[in-house]
């Protein structure tokens, strides 16, 4: 007999009941198409030496390929020099375009950013277990994230020396940074989400990283800075209280700040009083988008991880399953945006802003496609849970969903200034071969980051880890094994 | 001076029989602590009584941002008295955002640092420590006066299927 869906419900409508062989099945099928959670069985110096072994074991893979990275990353700072010392006149920038794909790719980014803290935060506070393999890559990607957004800034405005205009120092003119303006709001904003992101990767990072330090073989040269790192962390019942109450506290207050940080963003558009840009809708719009393509960029670095470095005992695609249920969420979220910023436009026919939707698909009809394609694409196969449980698919659709959003911020930026209010001032503009060989570095040099991050830090939280082995178990309920959670009161 | 005596355990369920023990020789709970790489929830062995304000340096950090913000971005504006777009010498939505991000900015700040100094960090003194507690072993750290009750602590952690027995020092 078979036991295909449609078969089973042909059955169950002629009343049969499906044999406890047919459920085993089922159960079995269901559970190895998800990937179990993480083997409870697992013996705890196996956990201790397969969480660390990208740290510790170096293939020649990688040499090669950080070599690779840090070429790219140097020819992007040599094009940054040449444009510093020739002027912005090699960039693509002219009047009335002066923001381009240095501001285009900032804003893609911080939007990157977002997805980390918000869903470790989100799923730390909700005490999602399936989280813990998860939060180290999610808060890692948000601080390199950021890491590389604040160089954008400093690119784009040319004559990088007096940056310090935007620091609250009085300059030549004993003058300070105007706070009227979203960009000094902007300024601020960024500042204290790299500074609260680096604050929470560390805090999280802070038992593994003692972990690290005891089982770091003698005379190896990690030793020294682990040993720095770990304050003397030794994990005392009175610690861990302090840690777990000062993890929560973290998660709350990076969540209250993830969101304004990306409304800042939309406002150095929104509040100007330009057509396109001065929209109320901006702010949300931007969050969602880039909680959309955060969520994307997090599932993407876990595979990766999973591939490169072995992981796929610890990064399940279970976890993998989950997430892609939530980028699935916050792709048709976009899209509703989307739509709705395109009726109020197209219905109401406001000529300036029509206009520019016209724009955009008459000079970027390739871009449009690819973006809007892709994520009619991306929410489509998401919905078939094959492609939810299938690591390819779900690389190739979350490269695509942020190669999407890419598009999505340039196309933000360029249409409208380029189609002004005034149609004597249209005009077009491509990036150059320096922007755009300065942000293919940015990409590189987020990478790099990564890679080098993974051989000086522990990529997995394996402290949470054990958590989870120590307050779960596998429990039978009638003829089904199943992994049950101990729902322990924190303690505030 | 105190003696600190440090046992290894294998199982949580060891420590967890030894603390009764313990008290019968007037050990109290705060001469105990427990070591381990992940946290066991309070109350598995012994409950913490430590009730660390996190919540109010979590807040008055917080009030500090609010102030510095409100500073920052209102009394430049009104001490600079630059009119731009027509807005009023002091403009009251930016000093709402920059305070806004300045006050979880102290928030987050004070957590940070009330966690270090609550978690008694940095130390980096050699205190009663065993690097096999990484390797899951779990510590019992337990604090007295004289030799004659370290050698009783050490016999009820024998008694308890004790992996190692050290003497050393600490502070908790």
């Amino acid at each position: 007999m078979t036991d295909n869906p449609s078969d089973r419900r042909n059955r169950a409508r002629a009343g049969e009941t499906p044999s406890l062989e047919e459920l085993r099945g089922i159960a079995a099928r269901k559970s190895a198409q998800h990937g179990n959670d993480i083997d409870l069985n697992m013996p705890e110096a196996w956990l201790n030496q397969y969480s660390l072994s990208p740290m510790f074991y170096t293939s020649k893979a990688y040499f090669i390929f950080t070599l690779a990275l840090s070429s790219v990353v140097a020819w992007g700072v040599a094009c940054w020099f040449y444009q510093i010392y020739n002027g912005m006149g090699v960039t693509g920038l002219r009047p009335p375009i002066f923001w381009g794909l240095y501001i285009a790719t900032f804003v893609f980014w911080v939007g990157l950013s977002h997805s980390g803290t918000i869903v470790s935060s989100l799923l730390r506070l909700t005490k999602a277990n399936w989280r813990r393999p998860v939060l180290r890559g999610a808060e890692a990607m948000t601080a390199f994230s950021l890491m590389v957004a604040g160089i954008f800034p400093m690119i784009h405005v040319g004559r990088v020396w007096r940056l310090y205009y935007m620091f609250p120092l009085p300059n030549q003119r004993s003058l300070w940074p105007n706070y009227r303006s979203p960009l000094a709001w902007d300024m601020m904003a960024i500042s204290v989400y790299l500074t609260a992101s680096m604050i929470f990767l560390y805090t999280g990072l802070l038992p593994d990283i003692a972990l690290a330090r005891d089982l770091c073989p003698k005379g190896n040269w990690r030793k020294g800075y682990l040993t720095v790192l770990s304050l003397g962390w030794r994990g005392t019942h009175r610690q861990w209280h302090v840690y777990e109450k000062a993890s929560t506290f973290l998660a709350v207050f990076v969540l209250l700040i993830a969101p304004s940080v990306h409304t800042i963003v939309s406002w150095d558009f929104a509040m100007s009083i330009t057509p396109g840009w001065h929209t109320p809708l901006f702010g949300p719009y931007f969050v969602v988008g880039a909680i959309y393509s955060g969520v994307a960029g997090v599932i993407t670095l876990m595979i990766i991880l999973r591939y490169v470095f072995g992981l796929d005992q610890i990064i399940r695609i279970m976890h993998l399953y989950n997430l892609a249920k939530l980028e699935l969420v916050m792709g048709v979220i976009w899209a509703y945006f989307y739509f709705v910023e395109f009726m109020t436009a197209w219905y109401a026919h406001n000529p300036v802003e029509f206009r520019i939707w016209e724009y955009e698909w008459e000079r970027f009809p390739h871009l449009m496609i690819i973006m809007l394609g892709g994520t009619a694409v991306a929410i489509f196969l998401l919905s078939f849970h094959k492609v939810r449980t299938s690591p390819a698919w779900l690389l190739g659709i979350t490269i695509l969903i942020n190669i999407g959003m890419y598009i999505e911020r340039y196309l933000i930026v360029v249409p409208v200034l380029t189609h002004r209010d005034n149609a004597y001032t249209w005009t077009d503009y491509t990036p150059s071969f320096i922007e755009i060989s300065v942000a293919a570095a940015a990409i590189a040099y987020f990478l790099l980051l990564y890679a080098v991050f993974s051989k000086l830090l522990p990529v997995v939280t394996v402290a949470d880890i054990r958590e989870g082995k120590i307050i779960s178990g596998d429990v039978r309920i009638g003829n089904r094994e199943l992994r049950v959670y101990a729902d322990v009161e924190e303690t505030l | 001076m105190s003696i600190t005596v440090l046992g290894l355990f294998d199982k949580i369920e060891e420590p967890a029989a030894m603390v009764k023990p313990l008290e019968d020789i007037s050990i109290h709970e705060k001469d105990m602590a427990l070591i381990s790489v992940a946290p066991y929830p309070d109350g598995t062995v012994f409950y913490d009584e430590d009730h660390s304000p996190l919540w109010a340096i979590a807040i008055i950090c917080g009030i500090i941002g609010f102030i510095a913000a409100c500073g920052l971005a209102g009394w430049t504006q009104w001490h600079i008295n630059l009119n731009v777009g027509g807005k009023p010498t002091l403009s009251i939505p930016p000093v709402v955002i920059i305070a806004y991000e300045f006050t979880l900015a102290g928030a987050v700040l004070g957590t940070f640092f009330g966690m270090i100094y609550y978690a008694q960090l940095p130390d980096w003194n050699d205190l009663a420590y065993d690097q096999e507690i990484s390797r899951s072993k779990i510590g019992v750290l337990v604090r007295c006066e004289d030799e004659a009750t370290a050698v009783k602590i050490e016999e009820i952690m024998r008694a308890h299927n004790v992996v190692t027995i050290k003497r050393g020092r600490d502070d908790f």
